[in-house]
């Protein structure tokens, strides 16, 4: 098989979100000797990309992506020897969570995955996290970016409280903030003072990563 | 009235038809009750005014009681008054539906609390087949918190019934199936495990037809039932979705509405087609209200739409009238329309509600002037 055969197969194992498939079209790559970078760039993160594009034209709803987020877990899992031996490290960190009063993960969650696969060492807070919690974890770690979650509006006014932690903190000019969620919008964002708004897990993702970029230089 | 295991003191009750008093006195005041305002729109005629409907759920009610949102959903009498306070208080045109909880703690499901006291299912008894067996139905009458709401609507029915609709709050099996597994494994198992999904479906669905009987037992008029709209294709909401609501619709001894807030633009007239009666739509949500709109025209639904929680928290009053009055706009097509908010934000201030039902009065007057 040619490398780009075995890529192809492995975008298309994502896409069906066929976790054992991903993983066996990985060890074919790699006993194809096709480079890390490669499967990295060209099956699994184009393969997301194809992901939010099926999302974007309505082909793809919630069951498909997660299905797929669960086969990019796998191929993520089955790499990850692969990618400590061949990259340098992350390029930026990122503290993701769901905002305190609210529950829902599955966005959020999948914001998570695509950081991680876009080169984040990522800190997912988890659910119900106060405002306090995301300053905290964020000056610890010395994070580049915030993500904040809310799929409810009533709870969506902690994303704002974020906003002045990292002011009292200090490090406001240093992280990036994102907000994302069902029942937000752009508007939102500037509302808060975020510095922006992500309509779905590969925007949220290719801000971060312009945001660190333009940040390192 | 049933017996549902909660009893008011006569402190209590004296203390419930105060409250109700006062909403009658102000009903008196207008034109025609809220009830027959509800009904007319219902039947697509032109009543005197547009209903308002305030989406109260918890945090505001519990804010304007004095009391936390957990004790809302532990203290069945505390969440009676805290409600009927809110609508003396606001006036709006009916109480606002609740629920103690989607059967979390009914089914087992393992729970925990946000800051504020309000529960949520962490962990679910089902995550592959096998555990099916482990699933216990519970009985809508007496198990955990489901007699509450029941025994809420029976009050209200039987103190301001006449006056104005009761409406009362319940799902559907794929939206009560996250209490036995989490969402995320359920959405898979749509894809695939589809027996298990259907497994499910046939399982839940003696829970919610016995529930929402229960609820229109006790004296709801109608149903706002919780769905799960924009999660899944067409393809599988005619699957695993489409099946399951309209044997519960055909179920039920009363009118139902489905709430929603994503892009439902793909289903709609899906559901107008299982029987649903009236659409429940969060402010700002994607689907284009023309088609909504459209689709309810077509089936005769009624379409509950309003002013977002954000513009209710931050106003400022211009806003908040502006924002009425396009709703309005959109809305009314001569009937089947009711004006609503979404859910309160806990920090919506007192005035900015005041602002709403002071719009909602004079821009819904009808016919319409604008």
């Amino acid at each position: 098989m040619t490398q780009e055969t075995i890529l192809e197969a492995l975008r298309q194992a994502i896409l069906d979100g066929d976790s054992e498939q991903t993983q066996k079209v990985c060890g074919e790559a790699i006993n194809a000797k096709v480079e890390t970078p490669a499967i990295l760039q060209e099956g699994m993160t184009k393969a997301m990309r194809m992901v939010g594009a099926k999302w974007d034209a309505k082909e793809f709803f919630l069951p498909e992506v997660l299905a797929a987020a669960d086969a990019m877990k796998s191929a993520i899992e089955f790499m990850k020897p692969h990618l400590q031996a061949k990259d340098g490290g992350a390029i930026g960190t990122a503290v993701i969570g769901t905002v305190k009063g609210d529950v829902h993960n599955i966005g959020k969650n999948l914001v998570a995955l695509f950081l991680e696969l876009g080169g984040f060492k990522v800190f997912n807070l988890g659910e119900d996290v106060s405002a306090e919690k995301f300053v905290q974890t964020a000056v610890e770690n010395n994070a580049d970016v915030i993500g904040s979650s809310a799929f409810v509006s009533t709870v969506a006014t902690e994303m704002g409280r974020i906003e002045d932690g990292l002011k009292a903190a200090g490090i406001r000019d240093k992280v990036f903030t994102m907000v994302g969620g069902a029942v937000l919008d752009p508007e939102w964002a500037v509302k808060i003072g975020a510095d922006t708004y992500g309509k779905d897990a590969l925007q949220a993702t290719q801000l971060a990563q312009a945001f660190v970029s333009k940040k390192k230089g | 009235m049933k017996d549902y295991g909660i009893q008011l003191t006569k402190e209590e009750e004296a203390q419930v038809d105060d409250i109700c008093a006062k909403i009658r006195e102000r009903v008196k005041k207008e034109a025609i009750t809220p009830r027959q305002r509800f009904e007319a729109v219902y039947r697509g005629e032109t009543p005197d005014r547009i209903p308002i409907q305030v989406c109260a759920l918890g945090l505001h009610a519990a804010s304007n009681y004095g009391v936390t949102p957990g004790d809302l959903y532990s203290k069945p009498k505390v969440s009676l008054l805290a409600y009927l306070t809110h609508l003396e208080r606001f006036g709006y045109d009916t109480p606002s539906a609740f629920r103690f909880s989607a059967g979390e703690k009914e089914f087992g499901m393992e729970l925990a609390h946000t800051e504020q006291a309000v529960p949520f299912g962490i962990k679910g008894v089902v995550e592959t087949a096998n555990d099916l067996g482990k699933v216990k139905l519970p009985n809508v009458y007496k198990d955990g918190t489901l007699p509450w709401q029941l025994w809420m609507i029976s009050v209200l029915k039987e103190k301001l019934g006449d006056i104005m609709p009761i409406h009362g709050f319940t799902v559907i099996p794929g939206a009560v199936a996250p209490v036995i597994m989490p969402m995320d494994k359920l959405l898979l198992a749509l894809r695939k495990d589809p027996v298990l999904a259907h497994c499910l479906g046939a399982l839940l669905m003696k829970f919610v037809i016995d529930y929402g009987t229960a609820l229109f037992e006790a004296g709801a008029d109608m149903l706002h039932i919780v769905g799960i709209d924009d999660q899944v294709s067409y393809a599988m909401h005619r699957q695993f979705e489409f099946p399951y609501v309209c044997g519960l619709l055909k179920s039920l001894p009363g009118p139902c509405f489905i709430i929603g807030a994503g892009d439902w633009s793909h289903v709609i007239e899906s559901y107008a087609q299982a029987g649903i009666h009236g659409f429940y739509l969060h402010s700002g949500q994607p689907t284009p209200l023309d088609k909504i709109n459209e689709v309810a025209d077509k089936y005769n639904c009624t379409v509950r739409y309003g002013v977002s929680s954000n513009t209710l928290v931050h106003g400022p009053a211009e806003k908040i009238r502006e924002e009425v009055k396009s709703v309005i706009k959109q809305g009314w097509r001569g009937g089947r329309f009711v004006l609503t908010t979404d859910t309160l934000d806990i920090n919506t201030p007192a005035e900015n509600l005041d602002v709403f039902m002071e719009a909602a009065r004079e821009y819904g007057k009808l016919p319409l002037k604008y």
